[in-house]
């Protein structure tokens, strides 16, 4: 197993003119910058600690023989890790549609199935317990189904974007999902890697892509502008580093790691000027505007004074 | 979800829920083994 490279002023490979003993600029750089946060709230974890009991009381029924209530306590234990599981899922959807302006609706309802999954895990335990009625069991699995729909809600049912239609609204968001993808892919084989250097360029140009598919949620057109970048440049990216990757142990070329060093510099300066293009080109799509409604505002005025 | 603490309560609803309905299994098998010897005082 290989180590981290880490280094300071005199490392091999510092950079001329670093004094020794100074601080070193924190890059505020990671491969987290700029990805969405993903957080599950305290109660949807404890809905995992809830059903503990049945498993206990699941093992205690086999010691005991008894297979009905074996396999019951079992069933609902089941139905509600399952519930608990999909709507820790759920939440994760939902932020994740939450922080996009361009967004498709979860494929799979997952709180929605949580909910129900709920009140099947409760209503098989009533079965279990000593009740066990079939009305006891229908009235605490509306109430549990309920509840889990008021406290969790529901998940998003429509997709949202600006003025697009289905088909469009699909490719910007598959493109930005593959794009999204590809990053965390090279975000893992940069980790296997282990080259402080190489990471940190990679987090750098992670950081770039990012920028660039939060300005393609912001106003989607740009998609058809950036489409090269993340179609040719990132999967470029991907591939070099997958390569890299396989077989810098093997080959240990100080040149080979020098030309990969450079070639991601260079795809993040180019990610870089695409973003400053379509800034650029948004400007002067102002500028016409402008100048267009100025022309109509003039001529306006000139036909009220006649 | 307009105010947090019908979330909460809701929750707290919930969780009685599932708490409840999974515990009543093990204490019912807690206090199971009383049942024959009730049956069999009955029985003298």
């Amino acid at each position: 197993m290989s180590g981290r490279r880490f280094g300071g002023a005199y490392s091999p490979g510092a950079k001329p003119g670093a004094k020794a003993g100074a601080a070193r600029p924190v890059a505020p750089q990671s491969r987290f910058s700029g990805a969405p946060a993903s957080r599950v709230d305290i109660r949807a974890r404890l809905m995992f600690v809830l059903p503990a009991p049945l498993m206990v009381n699941a093992i205690l029924a086999i010691i005991g023989g008894n297979v009905v209530e074996t396999a019951l306590s079992l069933l609902s234990f089941a139905l509600l890790m399952t519930g608990a599981w999909l709507l820790s899922e759920g939440q994760k959807a939902a932020q994740a549609y939450e922080a996009r302006s361009v967004a498709r609706r979860p494929a799979i309802p997952r709180k929605i199935i949580a909910a129900v999954l709920a009140g099947a895990g409760v209503a098989a335990a009533q079965f279990a317990g000593p009740t066990g009625g079939l009305f006891g069991a229908i009235g605490f699995a509306l109430l549990a189904t309920g509840s889990h729909i008021v406290a969790f809600g529901i998940d998003p049912l429509a997709n949202k974007g600006i003025d697009l239609n289905e088909a469009e609204l699909a490719r910007v968001a598959d493109a930005i999902d593959g794009a999204e993808e590809t990053l965390r892919e090279i975000g893992a084989m940069a980790d296997g890697i282990r080259d402080r250097e190489i990471s940190e360029r990679l987090a750098s140009l992670s950081d770039e892509v990012r920028a660039l598919l939060r300005r393609i949620e912001a106003d989607p057109r740009d998609l058809t502008r950036a489409r090269r970048y993340l179609s040719v440049h990132l999967v470029g990216a991907h591939e070099a580093t997958r390569k890299y990757a396989e077989s810098h142990a093997a080959l240990d070329d100080p040149t080979l790691r020098e030309d990969y060093l450079t070639l991601l510099s260079e795809l993040e300066d180019s990610f870089m000027r695409g973003r400053d293009k379509m800034l650029a080109d948004d400007k002067v799509d102002l500028e016409v505007e402008i100048e267009v409604l100025r022309d109509r505002l003039g001529q306006e005025g000139a036909a009220d004074r006649r | 979800m307009s105010k947090p603490w019908v979330g909460w309560l809701a929750f707290a609803v919930l969780a009685a829920t599932v708490a409840v309905s999974s515990c009543q299994v093990l204490s019912a098998r807690s206090v199971a083994p009383e049942a024959p010897l009730a049956g069999a005082e009955q029985g003298r």
